[in-house]
């Protein structure tokens, strides 16, 4: 079975911006119904789930009094490995519920375009959907997403979770998703590279460890890449690293901060030292790169490991991971770098919605589920209560033996708390063009995080902090 | 086959906030097998009449009647007429055998057969067998111009409508073509009204000639009729070509005073009693050069013709041409002293136009068109 | 005159450069899309990449097929395509006709109107379509994408614009040749017509062919897929098999090369010329 894993952002958000645009601008204009779809019993919008298959099941689905109804047939979305983890889980489901689950495969932008459009008309969408957590207030934001605090209230699984995604997922008073994987952080290394030039692993700790023991390796061998369409996302995983956030508690930029300058100024001193290549990720030349030794780390994410295993077959045993370095000794040295979370439409009537909730936890909250997708696809759970689980232990052949998913479930409990918003995009979008030039030496770090900022408040209309 | 009548036919065009009335209570019987020209200068309803009795535009008032029928509120294609338009109109995508046959398919449910010997026919008759498979934008002016007429003859409608077909045409090619359609028209004997801005060819090819200016028919009648005898001023300046010499005079118990010292005494001035001013009309092959008489001109120009020459005088404001002997050739700026005979006078109405005296010699040997 | 000469043949060697330069930029990417859909997944991934054809085409056409069945997108989309630019012409016509030859009231209210609809974006448009296509229980059919579409307003406008070179003395001729209002259009002006509506066809056609959030949106059985859809559903999120996609959009080309090369003789200019003697 090759593990192919789930999907992180941070790479190929193609034409997905463009079109959303679109439709939730489309949405203003003809004005779905449903204000918030808070718990309210789903009347509202008559042909309601025209999308979700034959509502066969319990017969007069009178109007629902408590809410404890159950559908007898729902329908979900994902796209790639994600859709058929769920697969996996909703054959079990069945196996124990009287009740059909469909999963829908989709690709990953498609599904977006799809799923979007149909949560703006107020129609047709699915009643449970997969939902990335860069995504989350964005769709959150549409009011198209049901309120699922209750359930996860009654249910009491909000601290089975690493405590640094919920953000992502809720507001002040309401959650709309719950979490199901998520990206730990960490450097991966070609061991064989490292042993061959006499690199300590052992000796890093902080990213001026990593400029020393860099210098150890000859011209044509690089410590690491920095992808110049993605310094961004470099750059988010470092940002939250230092427990930052992108824009402050009430609103104000602040990716010009004292912090983004450190980061800022050390991936150009990383350049300067040139033991940095600059490829294009997920490029044929970066693959093959990483194929050659050529370069000798790639700080990611747990989900790479699926990749390098299907891509980089001929590679298996020369790996290893060490956590990412901190800006300072004894400085905090997690992340996390993408991850994913399920919702229910707020259009999703009563029935489906409990049916909904119930599979969500099912598939999400128990250690069970959550460890055959682990082991299958490779999706790194967000549910804590897993990592006490012997299979995180396991000494891994590809990683030379080491317990290399111990090390992720281990940064996994210190991820600090990051608010995504709308505006990432605009984030990401600025950070990019001004640390290129930082890097072309156009500007120094604190021109280019200056800038950065002052570009993002002027297009989305913020204060600077 | 049937003649055509036209009663009280008016036209408006109504654009919004002005309208115009292109054709005024036109009334006109044409007779079947008739040749009739609608004459006029451009814009005076002459298109306008043919385009309502082929059916192309709606009549505002009035009927149109094809026989005992009438046709007024009948489609271009309930009609049973053919046009031949200025520009031919000949369909781009079709060869010349698909043109011609074209409306036969459309209009009746003859055989294709059928069709192809009737296009045949017409094609021989016309002279372009060999053209029957080209395509129109290989073929040039003349026939082009063939095939449009063949297109019209292949139906045998009851009437032809020509709308200016000539005027296309090289000078050469349409006095030729203006005989054979002459002859066409004869031999076939249908019922044709043909439009033109040009009097000569209306002279040439008219049974009879309906003149119309501004929307209103003038006068109908064979074109010597019109020549001699026109209604008014109007029609006598149209017609005839060099045209009428037109000047103001006075009148004085019969003796008529004009520009540049004309003077002219009328024998008979009965036509003009209680006038005190009146238009005189007189056509250049009517004036002589003579040695010695009451009026002088002085010489612009002389164009030589061959069996003649155009003299061109002024008289005081007034240019006048003269149609003279070939062996007349006064010099530029000479002075020359003319005459004509009263019998040869127009008089017109100064106000109205209204022709008030015509020839009255007999009819003379020269010749009428050029 | 001789200088007359050296100028136009230095010219007729720029425009030969300029054409065969640009002939070169736009086949590249066409032949390495070829090439690359004939290599085995190793090889795509190798760099420098190989610039000659492999040998795997077919091994990546058989996976691509037990993926998604993506010959059944092609025909999909061929016939959607097809129908949709069949009715579409013979609409865009009549009205661009209509429009260009006739007299109605409001008329050119009513053409600026649909004029005007050219800057909805499909986006806008995408939501409220599928509100009525999933009332009226049309979701997840062809002819819920074929039907809002073929009223195009390009196409109107096309049409409209060409159809008022038609002389009118060309109509008045056939009416008293007993032509009813329809064969006007359909023997006479549309005919005429041939180059635009050769043009029109591609237009539309495209259109069509490239329609992605709409029926993506409609279209849920993944057997009725058309090419885009597809496409987008071969797209994974850290593996991507661009052998696959390379296949997938080497034949998806085809059937457009074939609408060109059909349509290509259609493109004869001047087919009004002769029909008038001007």
């Amino acid at each position: 079975m090759p593990h192919n894993t789930n999907s992180m952002y941070g790479r190929r958000r193609v034409l997905g911006g463009l079109i959303t645009a679109g439709t939730f601008a489309a949405a203003g204009c003809i004005g779905t119904d449903d204000p918030d779809g808070n718990g309210g019993n789903g009347n509202g919008d008559g042909n309601g789930n025209g999308g979700n298959g034959d509502g066969n099941g319990n017969g007069g689905n009178g109007d629902g009094n408590g809410g404890t109804e159950m559908a007898g047939s729902i329908e979900g979305w994902g796209w790639d490995v994600a859709a058929r983890s769920l697969q996996l889980t909703a054959e079990a489901y069945e196996e124990e519920h009287d009740a059909s689950v469909t999963v829908e495969e989709f690709g990953r932008s498609a599904m977006k375009d799809d799923l979007q459009t149909r949560l703006a008309s107020g129609s047709g969408a699915p009643d449970v959907a997969m939902l990335e957590m860069v995504d989350g207030h964005s769709y959150i934001d549409t009011e198209s997403l049901a309120d699922l605090s209750g359930h996860i209230e009654d249910a009491d699984v909000y601290d089975d979770f690493v405590p640094g995604v919920w953000e992502a997922l809720s507001t002040e008073d309401a959650i709309y998703a719950l979490p199901w994987d998520i990206g730990p952080t960490a450097v991966y290394y070609r061991r064989d590279v490292y042993d061959e030039h006499g690199l300590d692993v052992d000796s890093i700790e902080t990213w001026d460890d990593v400029l020393e023991e860099g210098q150890k390796l000859p011209d044509d061998v690089y410590m690491l890449n920095l992808p110049p369409g993605d310094l961004a996302g470099v750059w988010r995983y470092q940002f939250r690293q230092l427990g930052n956030n992108p824009f402050t508690d009430d609103g104000a930029v602040n990716i010009h901060d004292e912090d983004s300058v450190t980061i800022a100024r050390t991936m150009k001193e990383l350049y300067d030292a040139d033991i940095a290549s600059m490829l294009e990720g997920w490029s044929s030349a970066w693959f093959g790169a990483y194929e050659s030794g050529e370069i000798a780390s790639l700080p990611s994410a747990a989900w790479m490991e699926g990749t390098l295993r299907a891509e980089l077959p001929d590679t298996a045993g020369d790996w290893g991971v060490y956590k990412i370095p901190a800006f300072e000794s004894g400085g905090p040295r997690a992340s996390n770098w993408g991850g994913s979370s399920l919702m229910i439409p707020a259009q999703i009537e009563e029935p489906e919605r409990n049916r909904g909730w119930d599979y969500i936890q099912w598939s999400l909250a128990t250690e069970e589920m959550q460890m055959l997708m682990f082991d299958e696809f490779g999706l790194f759970p967000a549910l804590e209560t897993t990592y006490d689980n012997e299979a995180f232990d396991e000494e891994l052949d590809f990683f030379g033996g080491q317990a290399a998913r111990r090390l992720f479930a281990d940064v996994a409990q210190e991820i600090p708390d990051y608010r995504f918003s709308v505006d990432t995009p605009e984030v990401s979008d600025a950070i990019n063009t001004e640390f290129e030039r930082m890097l072309r030496d156009d500007i120094d770090p604190e021109e280019a995080v200056m800038a950065a900022a002052e570009t993002v408040a002027d297009r989305t209309d913020r204060e600077l902090a | 086959m049937s003649g055509i009548t036209l009663t009280d036919l008016t036209k408006v065009y109504d654009s919004g906030a002005e309208s115009v009335v292109a054709v005024e209570d036109l009334s006109l019987s044409i007779e079947d097998g008739e040749f009739l020209v609608l004459v006029g200068p451009s814009g005076c309803g002459k298109s306008t009449t043919l385009r309502c009795i082929a059916g192309l535009e709606d009549v505002t008032e009035g009927s149109i009647q094809f026989g005992e029928q009438t046709v007024t509120d009948y489609s271009a294609s309930e009609r049973d007429i053919a046009m031949v338009f200025q520009n031919y109109a000949l369909y781009p995508h079709m060869t010349v055998r698909q043109n011609i046959g074209f409306g036969l398919k459309l209009s009746t449910s003859l055989p294709s057969a059928e069709i192809d010997q009737k296009v045949d026919a017409v094609a021989g008759m016309l002279g372009i067998t060999e053209l029957l498979d080209d395509k129109p934008k290989e073929l040039s002016g003349g026939q082009q111009q063939r095939v449009a007429l063949g297109r019209a003859i292949v139906r045998e409608p009851s009437a032809f409508l020509m709308d200016e077909p000539l005027s296309n045409l090289d000078a050469k090619l349409r006095a030729e073509m203006r005989t054979e359609l002459q002859e066409l028209q004869a031999n076939l004997g249908v019922t044709t009204i043909y439009v033109t801005h040009d009097q000569t060819e209306a002279m040439a090819m008219g049974d009879r000639i309906a003149v119309m200016n501004g929307g209103v028919l003038q006068q109908v009648g064979p074109p010597e009729d019109l020549y001699r005898h026109p209604v008014n001023e109007f029609v006598a300046d149209f017609i005839g070509s060099p045209s009428i010499n037109l000047l103001d005079a006075t009148v004085q118990s019969g003796t008529l005073s004009g520009p540049g010292g004309f003077t002219y005494t009328l024998d008979d001035s009965g036509s003009i009693e209680g006038y005190e001013r009146v238009r005189v009309g007189v056509r250049p092959e009517d004036i002589t050069l003579v040695d010695d008489g009451e009026n002088t001109a002085i010489v612009n120009v002389v164009e030589p013709m061959g069996n003649e020459n155009f003299c061109y005088m002024e008289l005081g404001d007034v240019e006048i041409t003269a149609r003279v002997l070939p062996s007349h050739r006064p010099a530029a700026g000479d002075a020359v002293p003319f005459s004509f005979p009263e019998e040869a006078v127009y008089l017109f109405d100064p106000d109205t136009g209204e022709a008030l005296k015509t020839k009255t010699d007999e009819a003379t040997d020269v010749a009428i068109s050029a | 005159m001789r200088e007359q000469r050296r100028k136009d043949a230095v010219w007729r060697f720029l425009t030969y450069t300029f054409v065969l330069t640009a002939t070169v930029v736009m086949l590249v990417p066409l032949y390495w899309m070829v090439v690359a859909a004939s290599l085995p997944q190793e090889l795509f991934i190798e760099f420098p990449p190989r610039l000659y054809p492999g040998t795997s085409f077919f091994e990546n056409f058989t996976a691509l097929q037990e993926r998604a069945n993506f010959v059944r997108s092609i025909g999909n989309s061929v016939f959607i395509a097809v129908v949709y630019t069949v009715i579409s012409i013979l609409l865009c016509s009549m009205a661009g006709f209509a429009f260009a030859k006739y007299e109605f009231r409001f008329k050119e209210p009513i053409f600026y109107v649909i004029l005007a609809t050219l800057v909805l974006p499909i986006q806008l448009l995408v939501i409220p379509l599928f509100l009525m296509m999933s009332q009226i229980g049309w979701t997840d059919t062809f002819r819920a994408i074929i039907l809002p579409w073929l009223a195009n307003p390009i196409g109107i406008f096309l049409m409209r614009q060409n159809m008022q070179s038609i002389p009118d003395a060309l109509l008045e001729s056939a009416r008293m040749d007993g032509a009813t209002e329809f064969q006007l259009f359909y023997r006479i002006a549309l005919p005429a017509m041939r180059s635009s509506v050769a043009a029109l066809a591609i237009i539309l056609f495209l259109f069509q062919w490239d329609l992605f959030l709409y029926p993506l949106v409609i279209l849920e059985d993944a057997a009725n897929y058309t090419i885009p859809v597809a496409l987008a559903g071969l797209e994974g999120t850290q593996r991507v098999y661009y052998d696959q996609i390379m296949v997938a959009t080497s034949l998806a080309i085809i059937p457009l090369a074939i609408l060109f090369l059909f349509l290509q003789k259609q493109f004869v200019s001047g087919i009004l010329a002769g029909s008038l003697k001007e």
